[in-house]
């Protein structure tokens, strides 16, 4: 089988790698941004709930969650059970970065604003969030590269994915190398764009300008 | 001043900052001299530490040259020059991951090649002549600001250098630990030893300097003995800055 | 679970626990040593070692540990290497985690303060030595909080072994489920999953502490 033929053979399998990762990614940023506000305002019973929950998240593989799923609810499809997986896992990170961009804005902007008489929530919206978007980037982009390399998994739940067709390929080819090569090239290249945007971003970030050279205070 | 040796002397140097936009060195000519304690002043921004950094080619000059006992400090003889010219910053820059002591004796043992307990004898002297004897064993972040900068003093003592750079050395410092940084650094004006200042303590400046020169446009445009530079300064600016630190 | 069932279970549950907590502590140590000298490597101005490091960093951050592990698993057996499937497994994780350890030592290495640098500069030391007297010293000792946080991620990546038929605390709990049909195993080695978690999170606060910078 020629890598045309192989590549073919296993783009069907793209195509739901490709439908999967923005629908994650889509569903954890909203839901991480309203996670990441509701932490950030330690609601009283509330923040014990989502505490709970993100310690779980945080604490266990993504493959626990996706086997969780798998056994304990039985949802129609298996891509359905993938995507409510993996975005419950990264919500729990992507809200903790979001409430962590929050906490590193000084407490005094929200008196400040309070006491000029503006409301709590114009507050958020017009000082708050214009300040962690930027912070945020790098840091989401980092989450995402691992969201996407948590995808890879999701063969265990059914999913006929990259990696499912890889295997399939496999057993068809008997050339396990070449078929894992062309995945890994695959997630690379996704991974490595994601990892660019984030940098690229965090360079615009940093107005300490060029840190000096050891070399240059000889 | 009856003649004294030169030490440093800066001949005909320039130094700018953002193309030209900032001139720190102008240039500018100057001897220090042994022995001395010399105190700059200027106001924020003047290029005080610039001046003083320039020294130890921490920054370089654009153009002239500086000499140090006679010979120019060049990227050949640095190290030379750095093993004798101390330096104290104005935020400490004490290593974190070691103790006092071991702050004290990291000079000494990887720059001058003395041994150990060479180096720990001396440095434990200096430690107890800054009056921290008791702390040798702390780390920086047990020690107050104060303190810290009473080991950065040990630390340049223990290189026995001929020639100490203070770089602001209380700017960083809560008020109620300014006093016992400048004991010390007067104990040390005492005893001769020659000593550039960047500072904003006019009472120490006043009490313990042997001369104090005023940067501006980057020049000394007066340099006078405490008693005339604050009593009876020639320049017009050099006034108007006493006047305005003296209201406080 | 019935307790005749919790007990026939029980002994696959310790060797899965034991091999999790053996394998994640040798690859914790090989990922750190790995990582280590890929970030000394990337440091040092050898600009050919420095480009090929970086390139190794991009490789192994950007692939999933699941590619690299049937990979190795799958793919080397055709060319005559056949590794027992634990070493499969670790050498993926080095691979794998040595990138985000390098990285988080690089960030290190690009965060010890500058004044610091010029203290040991102005006591005369040689390039040289104020890196390797001071500032690899110390971006190691500002790297342990994180690195103590990033080795619960690795403890987390062996339960991909799984998925190459070792028998990991991952599988132990699919194990139970297979024979009984009943899911609760899972929630058992999750909440292992998670206890193992909290310890980590609980010492690398208290390093954090300890290291914790000046003023």
């Amino acid at each position: 089988m020629s890598l045309i033929q192989m590549i073919k053979f296993m783009s069907s399998g793209l195509v739901i790698t490709a439908e999967l990762v923005p629908l994650c990614v889509l569903t954890t940023l909203v839901a991480g941004l309203i996670l990441g506000i509701l932490m950030y305002k330690k609601i009283p019973g509330l923040n014990i709930i989502l505490f709970a929950y993100k310690t779980f998240m945080r604490g266990i593989p993504a493959i626990v969650i996706l086997r969780l799923l798998y056994y304990n609810i039985n949802l129609s499809s298996a891509f359905f059970t993938a995507f409510l997986g993996l975005s419950l896992y990264h919500a729990a990170y992507v809200g903790d970065i979001v409430r962590g961009c929050f906490e590193a804005i000084p407490k005094g902007q929200m008196m400040a604003g309070e006491s000029l008489g503006v409301g709590y929530w114009t507050i958020m919206r017009k000082v708050y969030i214009p300040q962690i978007i930027k912070p945020m980037v790098p840091m989401l982009c980092g989450q995402y590269v691992l969201l996407v390399k948590d995808t890879t998994i999701v063969y265990v739940v059914g999913v006929m994915d990259i990696m499912w067709m890889g295997r399939q390929l496999m057993a068809l080819t008997f050339n396990p190398i070449a078929g894992y090569l062309l995945i890994g090239i695959f997630y690379y290249v996704l991974c490595a764009l994601i990892e660019l945007i984030g940098r690229r971003v965090e360079k615009k970030n940093d107005h300490k300008g060029p840190t000096r050279s050891l070399s240059s205070y000889y | 001043m009856e003649e004294q040796k030169v030490l440093v002397e800066f001949q005909d140097a320039c130094k700018t900052f953002n193309n030209g936009k900032i001139v720190v060195l102008d240039h500018f000519n100057f001897s220090f001299f042994q022995g001395e304690t010399h105190v700059i002043c200027g106001r924020s921004g003047a290029g005080k530490s610039t001046l003083i950094r320039c020294i130890n080619r921490l920054e370089h000059i654009d153009s002239g040259r500086i000499l140090f006992e006679g010979n120019e400090v060049t990227k050949h003889n640095i190290k030379r020059v750095r093993q004798r010219i101390a330096m104290v910053f104005q935020s400490f820059n004490l290593f974190p991951n070691m103790t006092a002591l071991e702050n004290v004796t990291f000079g000494p043992i990887h720059s001058l090649h003395k041994s150990k307990k060479e180096a720990e004898e001396t440095g434990k002297q200096f430690l107890e002549k800054v009056g921290l004897g008791d702390r040798m064993s702390a780390k920086p972040n047990m020690l107050s600001g104060g303190q810290q900068q009473r080991v950065a003093i040990a630390r340049a003592l223990n290189m026995f250098p001929d020639m100490i750079l203070f770089d602001e050395p209380t700017s960083a410092l809560d008020p109620e630990m300014v006093g016992e940084v400048i004991d010390i650094m007067e104990e040390l004006a005492n005893e001769k030893r020659s000593m550039i200042v960047v500072t904003h303590e006019m009472g120490f400046a006043r009490e313990a300097a042997h001369r104090i020169s005023f940067l501006e446009g980057g020049r000394f445009i007066e340099t006078n003995t405490p008693d005339e530079f604050f009593n009876h300064p020639k320049d017009e600016s050099v006034a108007k800055f006493i006047k305005q630190i003296q209201t406080f | 679970m019935s307790q005749i069932q919790f007990l026939d279970w029980l002994p696959t549950l310790l060797e899965g626990l034991k091999v999790t907590l053996l394998s994640s502590l040798i690859a914790i140590v090989t990922s750190v040593l790995v990582g280590s000298l890929v970030a000394i490597l990337v440091a040092y101005n050898n600009k050919f070692l420095s480009a090929v490091m970086r390139v190794y960093i991009s490789i192994f951050r950007n692939t999933p540990l699941l590619v690299i592990l049937f990979f190795l698993f799958y793919g080397l057996p055709m060319i005559k290497i056949v590794l027992p499937a634990l070493v499969c497994g670790v050498v993926a994780i080095t691979l794998n985690e040595s990138a985000f350890v390098a990285e988080i030592i690089r960030g290190s290495i690009k965060n010890v303060p500058p004044g610091e640098v010029e203290a040991a500069v102005s006591l005369g030391l040689s390039k040289t030595q104020v890196v390797n007297r001071l500032i690899f010293p110390l971006a190691f000792r500002n790297s342990i909080p994180i690195l103590t946080g990033q080795s619960s991620v690795i403890i987390k990546d062996t339960s991909l072994f799984s998925l190459i038929m070792v028998m990991d605390l991952m599988r132990a709990g699919s194990a139970f489920y297979e024979k009984y049909l009943n899911s609760v195993s899972i929630w058992v080695i999750a909440f292992i999953y998670i206890a193992i978690f909290l310890l980590i999170t609980q010492i690398g606060r208290i390093l954090e502490k300890k290291a914790m910078v000046r003023r």
